[in-house]
């Protein structure tokens, strides 16, 4: 959550899909029956039958710190359909495929929507395992804390509290994992640019220094220099999880830049060039987990720091440590810091009566997890503290499952501090929210 | 005086013989408890089963869980496990993979497929729950032999009603943090399975019984293929049963690895 949307916000509404796209969604259906009905006869003998599960989720949240920008007193109210089919085509391959899609509509923001979170198929060639298509990956070892973890997020469904998952986004590109002895190898291409979900500036009051400003958000292209390569290396060395990294890219979260600063008549959404060189270490310490994780990101555009519209690079570093107190109730603590690189130059730089950064911005997080009566009942409470800019973010959750297949949750999403810095720029955002999950 | 110094010295070789008795039988009963380990716990080179867990409260409220199982002795007594999760939907495709060392921590992972994330966990108290049964973690894998002290208590002929069941009872206490006082098990004479194993609580009370419901023979071995825990105190039970239970010594090292977590390998588990 460090680096997510610390500049611009992009306004999701347009991005969305519209009902117009309700053929491509009868075709998907159309695709899943018909691979529900053929699939014995284009797979090999081995292969299992097709799985077909999801869940009917609804989500309402509703402002508790006044009507928002929209005029509204709800965040969403949303109906979500998940479809989920999978199967296996091979066993001699390890070959499997699973789509997940999500169809939704939300009277809050009028959004209707067919949502491919995953698409993929699973196949091996040699010792190597290939994943091919829309897939959620998730690199690094910190607690809603992401150095190394370069994957698309979305802050607009987490600010709302939907259920976790929606944090992350899926990816379009190419997985191969290659165990080796001892260290294995994870490769991913990724040939088309997802970038972050923002806050929607209609729904979230947020720093916006060209909120006056019409918007233009400069799009990533399927070009071959858009194409983006991470890499990950990683070995059980002396029972620790040891993992190096490597990504080259671009910041998921957009920048913003007018097109003249002494008269500006128009604001850029941009996504600077990025690299990030890092490594995590996870092993067993005094009964509980320890959790390091560090990362050098360097501002491929901007690499003397003089560019203010453009992030310096800077250092990245985080320790973890959770245990059980007792047998149901669980503790984590983290201390995240952000050191910027050529700092000078970016103060010298930066303009007048903008927000500026400090050196050193730190977070510690604290999370408290109870669970009760066989685990069907589950309390718990995330907290964000920034001990560098004072502001906080408490996220208190509790949830009830009523039976296998029936969930209810509540829980809030509550910011405070000044309005300039991440967290307390959302402090006129409180929220609490509901969602019940139905699973079939 | 010399008659007081010969009673002296007949009750000190009356003590020594007891004491001697005491020790064998202490001796017998740590042997016994170690061959009921590894019959029950480490039997087979490695170890397959499909396990389905109906969990029931006392006003008959149900709770399901669905998982394959698998199992694989290392060196010494460390093992490694593997467990998918098939239900509830809610955690379908989650999988835990556990090494166990003896005598320290063991290392735990967990997989969350909505989010294909692998990570460590803490190692929670052995004695806690396991994924919210009435067994706790030590239940289903094994706690270590070292951690009790053992006691033979007697034989039991025609246990439970059964013509020619011997069992033999050892009561065992702990001697590091456990989740009991006192610990009664049934152990059948044969096969060396526990039959029944009752738990007490701080005030002498049992709490909680175990006990095997079905012993078949899979592959050769004796198994215990369905299985009860109980909590007396609070009516709750768990009920275990295993399917497609097998012993196979060819279970490739790198399905217990963080590979098999992300995407576990169709042989081996459907």
């Amino acid at each position: 959550m460090g680096e997510m949307m610390k500049r611009g916000s992009r306004e999701q509404g347009a991005r969305g899909s519209k009902i117009g796209k309700f053929k491509s969604f009868l075709l998907c259906l159309a695709f899943l029956f018909a691979g529900f009905f053929t699939s014995n006869a284009f797979c090999e003998e081995d292969a299992q039958a097709l799985s077909v599960h999801g869940f009917f989720l609804f989500h309402t949240s509703g402002r508790t710190a006044g009507k928002g920008p929209d005029g509204n007193d709800f965040l969403s109210f949303t109906q979500k359909l998940r479809l989920e089919a999978a199967s296996t085509v091979s066993e001699t391959y390890n070959s499997s495929f699973l789509v997940k899609l999500d169809v939704l509509h939300d009277s809050v923001t009028k959004e209707k929507k067919l949502d491919v979170r995953e698409a993929y198929l699973d196949f091996s060639l040699g010792k190597a395992d290939v994943r091919a298509g829309k897939q959620i990956l998730t690199w690094g070892v910190g607690d809603l804390i992401f150095i190394n973890d370069v994957f698309p997020k979305n802050l607009n469904a987490f600010f709302k509290g939907e259920p976790s998952e929606y944090l992350k986004k899926g990816e379009t590109g190419v997985f191969v994992g290659l165990p080796l002895s001892p260290w294995n190898m994870e490769a991913v291409f990724i040939p088309s640019f997802e970038p972050d979900e923002t806050p929607s500036a209609k729904q979230f009051y947020m720093v916006n220094p060209f909120s006056a400003l019409p918007q233009e958000e400069i799009k990533k292209t399927a070009q071959y220099k858009n194409a983006q390569i991470t890499l990950r290396a990683y070995a059980n060395v002396k029972n620790t999880d040891v993992s190096l990294y490597f990504y080259k890219g671009f910041y998921k979260s957009p920048s913003m830049m007018p097109d003249n600063l002494a008269a500006p008549a128009k604001a850029y959404l941009f996504y600077p060039s990025l690299l990030v060189y890092g490594a995590s270490a996870q092993k067993n310490f005094m009964d509980g987990v320890l959790s390091l994780e560090a990362g050098y990101t360097h501002s491929k555009d901007d690499s003397a720091g003089t560019n203010p519209f453009v992030p310096n690079s800077s250092t990245r570093f985080l320790a973890g440590y959770q245990r059980s107190l007792k047998s149901d109730l669980h503790f984590g603590m983290q201390y995240y810091g952000e050191w910027m690189k050529d700092y000078n130059a970016y103060k010298a730089a930066f303009p007048a009566g903008f927000p500026a950064q400090r050196k050193l911005r730190d977070v510690v997080t604290a999370r408290i997890t109870k669970t009760m009566n066989y685990e069907t009942q589950k309390l718990s409470l995330f907290s964000f503290y920034s001990p560098s800019d004072g502001d906080f973010y408490v996220i208190p959750e509790v949830s009830r499952k009523f039976s296998d297949v029936f969930t209810v949750t509540a829980g809030g999403n509550f910011f405070g501090g000044s309005e300039e810095t991440f967290f307390g720029q959302f402090n006129k955002n409180d929220s609490a929210y509901v969602y019940a999950r139905y699973d079939f | 005086m010399k008659n007081i110094a010969k009673k002296m010295f007949r009750n000190l070789i009356i003590l020594a013989v007891f004491a001697s008795f005491a020790q064998a039988q202490e001796k017998d009963a740590a042997s016994i408890m170690e061959k009921m380990h590894k019959a029950f716990y480490y039997a087979g080179d490695g170890f397959k089963a499909d396990v389905s867990m109906v969990l029931v409260s006392k006003g008959g409220k149900k709770q399901t869980r669905r998982l394959s199982m698998l199992r694989v002795n290392t060196s010494g007594s460390a093992q490694k496990y593997f467990m998918y999760f098939h239900e509830p939907q809610d955690v379908r495709g989650t999988a835990f993979l556990v090494w166990k060392h003896p005598k320290k921590d063991d290392e735990r992972w967990i997989f969350i497929p909505a989010l294909n994330m692998t990570r460590r966990i803490a190692a929670q108290d052995s004695f806690s729950s396991f994924v919210g049964s009435d067994f706790s973690y030590e239940d289903v894998s094994g706690r270590d032999l070292q951690q009790d002290t053992y006691k033979f208590v007697k034989t039991v002929e025609d246990f439970d009603g059964k013509k020619g069941q011997e069992a033999l009872v050892i009561e065992s206490t702990p001697v590091s943090k456990a989740g009991y006082k006192k610990k009664i098990s049934f152990i059948d004479a044969k096969t060396h399975l526990p039959i029944k194993e009752e738990f007490y609580d701080t005030q002498e009370k049992i709490f909680k019984v175990f006990t095997a419901e079905e012993i078949k023979t899979v592959d050769g071995i004796t198994t215990i293929t369905h299985r009860t825990m109980e909590n007396i105190k609070t009516g709750h039970k768990t009920d275990v049963r295993f399917t497609d239970v097998s012993y196979p010594a060819d279970i490739p090292g790198d399905v217990f690895t963080e590979k098999s977590l992300k995407k576990p390998p169709a042989k081996w588990v459907k």
